[in-house]
């Protein structure tokens, strides 16, 4: 499967796709990979492009209301109505599709695709669908991921991978690890410094945690919005004995309103000196 | 062809995307000016203007158009 075998079902998936080819970042490979991800993962949950689809329009309609009350407020859905009825599959199809339709989502999984480096082992922290997993899985001789709502899809789909539906850190997994991703998780926490102390902890030295933020994003379950100037996340970090080696800001173009969204893509690795202090 | 004949049939591609009827256009409307015209109807509602036209945008194209009259000028730069 490819790219086209997705596009060709889907003349709206085509057109929006279009535009990512022209951007700088795109890679054929990883559009390949994305969608036969995609289309294996409807196939398995009985589903297909179009119903998917419908389902993500019905989401963008809504975060364009959110958007909307964003600018009018500066607040965060979740602080100004109830959170909306979305089972684990229908939001997981919003969360594949917008990898091949909107560019800062191809973004941040080309910057996965692209940064990761081989190791023993990961562990990924709030998998979701787990379409991240599968982009990098080879580099690793085992990969451990975490959610507290794991659908039957993603284990289906990667049957070497360890699946976890509980919280990280857990008893269950204390050997630490080389990579940890917190991919578009911290920002659905009421404050994401537990977790990274928690993770920093876990990582072997000279581990690597690969984490995202997202800044003005008012979707539905957000609860932490980051400073624009991260530099305050920046020095928590290092303070936890961190350092960061890569820090890659991913802006946010709506139609609707501009909010200066943005995702940082952040690339964090122990320290060896300060752990074996 | 003129102006006037491809906003009626502009028109008539942007009722059927969003399932509206008696869509008043002139050249100055802008997608803001008309309820439901968000940013996935705006790529249908060109997808669909493509097919009807038999014209091909360019995403670049697509993102510089600001109204109604700039699909009306785009359109007519490829007939």
């Amino acid at each position: 499967m490819s790219i086209k075998t997705l596009t060709t079902q889907h003349r709206v998936v085509e057109f929006l796709h279009r535009s990512i080819e022209e951007m700088p970042f795109y890679n054929g490979d990883l559009s390949d990979r994305i969608a036969t991800f995609i289309l294996r993962y409807l196939d398995e949950c009985g589903s297909d492009l179009k119903t998917a689809f419908g389902v993500y329009e019905r989401f963008i309609a809504d975060f364009n209301g959110d958007i909307k009350a964003f600018t009018e407020t500066g607040k965060y859905p979740a602080a100004l109505k109830p959170q909306p009825d979305l089972d684990r599959a229908s939001y997981d199809m919003v969360l594949l599709l917008s990898c091949l339709v909107s560019p800062h989502r191809y973004r941040m999984m080309s910057l996965i695709y692209e940064q990761t480096r081989a190791s023993d082992d990961a562990v990924f922290v709030g998998c979701g669908p787990g379409l991240e997993i599968d982009l990098v899985a080879e580099k690793f001789d085992q990969a451990h991921a975490f959610d507290l709502s794991l659908g039957s899809a993603p284990q289906a789909l990667m049957p070497n991978v360890l699946f976890y539906e509980e919280y990280f850190p857990s008893p269950r997994l204390t050997t630490g690890s080389d990579a940890i991703y917190l991919i578009e998780l911290l920002e659905h926490l009421d404050d994401p410094l537990p977790i990274l102390r928690d993770c920093t902890a876990f990582l072997r030295p000279g581990g690597r945690i690969y984490m995202t933020t997202a800044t003005n994003l008012p979707q539905f379950d957000h609860l932490y919005n980051f400073a624009p100037d991260h530099s305050g996340f920046l020095t928590d970090l290092e303070a936890m004995g961190l350092i960061v080696v890569l820090n890659v800001e991913i802006p946010h173009v709506y139609q609707s309103g501009d909010i200066e969204a943005k995702n940082h893509f952040i690339v964090a690795q122990k320290d060896d000196y300060k752990d074996g202090s | 062809m003129s102006a006037k004949s491809t906003i009626e049939r502009l028109t008539e591609v942007i009722e059927d995307v969003l399932d509206v009827e008696d869509l008043v256009l002139t050249p100055a409307t802008t997608a803001e000016d008309v309820e439901g015209w968000d940013s996935l109807a705006h790529v249908r509602i060109v997808i669909a203007a493509e097919e009807e036209f038999g014209v091909r945008f360019t995403t670049h194209e697509v993102a510089a158009l600001k109204s109604v009259g700039g699909v009306v000028d785009l359109i007519h730069s490829k007939l």
